[in-house]
């Protein structure tokens, strides 16, 4: 009720004002019937006009006008045309010239066929109004019953002339407390839960919206829902090439019932009925297929969910419940999100694979609630351009945004954002957004790169470090370093190669041992052979690095390769010789013989360690 | 708008992410084992950079390229 004063002074200056209009509309046409029927019975109003109109002018008329009083566009959620098929017309918001614009908000309804003069037709306009229903009272007990109002023009509001109209209000319950105004033509029948007005057969004028006291109808009735609004949603949805498509979706929900009466009590709440106005849980439906389901909320308050898919497996069904009850008056928020394959929103042209199509939902899945405003970002791939995108409906406002994610290194993503103000979806509407965009090439490619490139910069320092010595040197310190940093190059390999050294004379040793036990010649000669062969390619080798070290060591070191080889081969003829004579004579002197020579070459190569170590230290 | 369309389907499939993330992670760990392993045992003057750069590279590429299906396979889209 406490829109009526308003109401009142808007819809006296119309009346005042109407004939301004006639031109933009043309006087042509002229509504024969309208029958009004307003359903009340859920929180979102759906409010149907089903019209006959006659062509009384001398051209074809093709273009049919719909008038909102501005009050009541502004909780318009959706204005649905269709003709006498039941095909959907194409309604937009029309800018009108005149004194009108300010208070009528105008919509086009383009009729699929021309009204030839004197000919008729037919079409049904349907309209949901979120946030219509008042409280009264507005504060009640926890176990009152919640009683609602509804007020609306008692004639119909259009830019024409009207001969005959009814209008019909259908309650939620048979609680139908009072209505008004009372008339001559007016019922209520409770069991059918409505209220009835018409015919009135008296020609009105365009604009017309009564005299007096008789300018709005207003139903008083019990109302056992909530009144969920969502003040706010904001759906960021990120599509990614590797086959995913992200939503996130946050929401702001608003219980526009009665309040409560006093301070809220757990008692009453647990040991009576629950409150039929308080909203118990939040429904979404979001299109199947999809992974990743996830919700929070920011007071841990929705912690109990069930999620089912639907029969024929095109939704999920999810159910939040809240722990406390969201009365009327209160507020709760939460996100949502989700992952959809991409096969399932994103196509390519097949001509032109360059090309992609994005076709996600237009609503967010808590559909049959009124928002008040719907904000949707679309984040396409770094290095998408050419971005066209088809509404199913009229958006408010757009804008492009970058938005730098993971690994946008050179380029950020391309945000196509809009809002719809107003905004309310059944299920049976049409509801496809579709974004067009050009990806491809490079582009592909930029982000595995960079990763790369991640990896490969440490890659490139570590190598580079190697290359420099980050000091202040003296003079002559650098020549110095160097020198240092070659010994320890060759004493690492000299090392390296002695121990290829002693595997051959390992291999030597062994054959000696073999020969001791079965005297077979020819093998022991061939082993000898292969010995003396890779032994000699291996000292000489370390004998050319030898050459780099400093003199004394130099020396030192070819006397201990030369002696040290030798002393093995000597070994090796001991060891061979002692078992291929005889295997029980002079054992004992032939034993000791091969352990004085094992020691020397122990000996030798300590020496030889002992010399690597110490240059290594000098260095 | 666009009249023959059908749908996308990316390069990889989303069920061998996890496959070839550690395949390629391990391909690279050994890589970059050779890497240091070459680093440490030659000395400063007979390493031969060409050598470094192409082991590096070939490592970050496995490294790279797998670590991205590692992402890829947690869940985190790009």
């Amino acid at each position: 009720m406490r829109r009526l004063p308003l109401v009142c002074v808007i819809a006296c200056g119309l009346a005042a004002g109407f004939a301004s209009c006639d031109k933009a509309v043309g006087s042509d046409l002229v509504i024969t019937t309208v029958e009004r029927t307003i359903d009340t019975e859920k929180p979102v109003v759906s409010s149907v006009a089903a019209i006959t109109f006659a062509n009384e002018g001398a051209k074809g008329v093709s273009k049919f006008f719909w008038a909102v009083p501005k009050w009541q566009a502004n909780f318009t959620g959706w204005i649905l045309a269709e003709d006498e098929r039941g095909m959907p017309l194409e309604a937009t918001e029309y800018e009108m010239e005149g004194a009108e614009s300010e208070e009528v908000v105008h919509y086009k309804v383009m009729m699929k066929r021309q009204i030839e003069p004197k000919k008729t037709a037919a079409i049904q306009v349907t309209m949901f109004l979120g946030n219509a229903l008042v409280p009264l009272p507005r504060k009640i007990n926890i176990d009152d019953e919640h009683e609602v109002v509804y007020s609306d023009l008692l004639y119909f509001f259009t830019p024409y002339r009207v001969k005959e109209q009814w209008l019909k209000i259908k309650t939620a319950t048979k609680d139908i407390r009072s209505y008004k105004p009372k008339l001559k033509n007016s019922s209520s029948d409770v069991s059918k839960r409505t209220v009835s007005y018409g015919p009135f057969t008296k020609e009105t004028p365009p604009y017309y919206t009564g005299e007096g006291d008789k300018q709005f109808v207003s139903v008083h009735c019990s109302m056992p829902k909530p009144l969920p609004i969502l003040r706010r949603v904001v759906r960021d949805i990120e599509v990614s090439h590797w086959g995913n498509v992200f939503f996130h979706e946050s929401f702001q929900l608003y219980n526009a019932a009665a309040g409560l009466k006093g301070e809220f009590s757990r008692i009453p709440f647990m040991t009576r009925r629950y409150p039929p106005h308080a909203i118990e849980k939040l429904t979404a439906r979001i299109p199947y297929p999809l992974q990743g389901l996830h919700y929070y909320d920011h007071i841990g308050n929705i912690s109990t969910s069930t999620v089912a898919i639907s029969k024929n497996r095109t939704y999920v069904r999810l159910d939040l419940r809240p722990r406390y009850p969201i009365l009327g008056g209160w507020n709760a928020d939460w996100q949502l999100q989700y992952n959809v394959p991409s096969a399932s929103v994103l196509f390519v042209n097949k001509t032109r694979p360059s090309q992609h199509v994005l076709n996600i939902p237009f609503s967010h899945p808590i559909k049959e609630v009124y928002a008040e405003e719907v904000i949707t970002r679309i984040a396409l791939p770094a290095g998408s351009h050419d971005i066209q995108i088809r509404f199913p409906r009229e958006v408010q406002k757009q804008w492009k945004e970058v938005k730098w994610g993971w690994f946008d290194v050179f380029q950020g993503r391309p945000v196509y954002a809009f809002t719809s103000d107003r905004y309310y979806f059944t299920q049976t509407l049409q509801d496809r957004l579709e974004v067009t965009y050009e990806y491809g090439g490079f582009a592909t490619y930029e982000k595995p790169l960079v990763i790369i490139l991640f990896f490969f910069i440490p890659y490139a320092l570590y190598i580079l470090s190697g290359r420099f010595t980050l000091r202040i040197l003296k003079e002559g310190e650098k020549e110095q370093l160097d020198r240092i940093e070659m010994q320890k190059t060759i004493i690492s390999h000299l090392r390296d190669l002695y121990e290829d050294v002693s595997h051959v004379n390992d291999g030597l040793l062994t054959a000696a041992a073999s020969y001791r036990s079965r005297p077979i010649k020819p093998h022991w000669e061939a082993a000898k052979a292969s010995h003396e062969k890779n032994s000699t390619r291996i000292v000489t080798h370390m004998k050319e690095m030898i050459v780099n070290l400093p003199q004394p060591q130099q020396e030192k070191l070819e006397v201990f390769l030369k002696s040290v080889q030798e002393e093995v081969v000597k070994l090796a003829n001991v060891k061979a010789a002692d078992e291929a004579a005889s295997p029980t004579s002079k054992k004992t002197t032939k034993g000791s013989e091969s352990d004085t020579l094992e020691r020397k070459i122990v000996d030798l190569e300590n020496q030889f360690f002992n010399i690597l170590e110490s240059l290594e230290q000098k260095a | 708008m666009v009249s023959e369309i059908k749908p996308f389907s990316p390069l990889v499939h989303i069920s061998q992410f996890g496959n070839l993330a550690w395949t390629l992670l391990l391909v690279g760990a050994l890589l970059a084992a050779w890497f240091f392993i070459y680093e440490v045992t030659t000395g400063k003057f007979e390493r031969s950079l060409l050598k470094e750069l192409v082991i590096a590279l070939l490592s970050s590429v496995f490294l790279g390229i797998g670590g991205m299906f590692l992402l890829l396979s947690i869940g985190l889209y790009f």
